[in-house]
């Protein structure tokens, strides 16, 4: 796969990305991103295919625990005898 | 019946256990999220869910009051499915090959007019699920813990017991490897 060179700031971007959509950045640092984000189409985009990985992971895997389960887990701590 | 009969027919139960019982149960869907993606089937999802909540009652008392019993009991699961992964000695797994973060989006046809609310929906559960389960347990558990636990870097480090900077780098490369093996999939035209 051939990534074309992308200018500097983009790259910058890219760095920041995960953190970002992970809400791990700092006030000043998600301000400069989306700074970057509001002038950069490709990156916004980037961005929120990002993001909506994220939300595509979630949904998969967006499952309940069992009623079967929790019933047992209800048992389990009932029976549980420490103090 | 009166507090005094009461107090002679049962122990007085600790309010700290009952409130912890109850935080604890609350956090039954989120803890079955995390395992279900951890364990190798559903039975073993539920095996590994009751052995950590039995753990969780057993030890409730070194819960620290007041800190992320989330990431508590995501703790007490991690452990006993590290546990369970040595049982089973699985084969060491292959990490893909480097790829950049833009990697999918491009490959996914993203061309400055395509939409990214389409490219998503595109990715069907089923898909999703799989290339989960193909990532190696340390890139798994930090994708679930972070993506399913809401666990924070610094959360999900202390869980696992490794850096933080690790926590990040094995997030980032779990995901790559997860939109790599989504990428393939989207290429053989099932997406
Ligand atoms: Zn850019």
């Amino acid at each position: 796969m051939s990534t074309q060179a992308r200018p500097e700031p983009c790259l910058q971007a890219e760095r920041c990305m995960q953190a970002y959509v992970d809400r791990a950045l700092s006030v000043e640092e998600v301000s400069t991103v989306e700074e970057h984000l509001a002038v950069c189409p490709t990156c916004a985009k980037c961005y929120s295919f990002e993001a909506g990985m994220r939300t595509v992971v979630r949904q998969a895997c967006d499952e309940p625990c069992p009623d079967s389960l929790r019933a047992q887990l209800k048992k389990i701590c009932a029976d549980c005898d420490c103090e | 019946m009166s507090d005094d009969a009461a107090d002679q027919l049962e122990p007085a139960v600790d309010p700290a256990r009952l409130a912890f019982d109850e935080e604890a149960l609350a956090l039954a869907d989120d803890v079955w999220r995390v395992a279900r993606r951890l364990a190798r089937d559903y039975q073993a999802a539920e095996d590994l869910v009751q052995e950590a909540y039995a753990r969780a009652f057993r030890s409730w008392r070194s819960y620290e009051s007041g800190t992320n019993l989330r990431a508590w009991l995501l703790r007490i699961l991690h452990n006993l499915a590290i546990d369970n992964a040595r049982k089973q000695k699985r084969a060491p797994e292959q990490l893909g090959l480097e790829a950049d973060d833009y990697y999918l989006y491009e490959r996914l046809g993203g061309n400055p007019v395509a939409d990214v609310d389409v490219l998503v929906e595109r990715l069907s559960p089923g898909p999703v699920l799989d290339a989960l389960a193909e990532l190696s347990l340390p890139f798994r558990e930090v994708v679930v813990l972070v993506d399913l636990g809401d666990l924070s870097y610094q959360e999900a480090a202390d869980v696992l017991e490794i850096p933080v900077g690790t926590v990040m780098s094995r997030l980032h490369r779990g995901r790559r490897v997860l939109k790599r093996a989504l990428a393939d999939h989207a290429e053989q035209g099932t997406v």
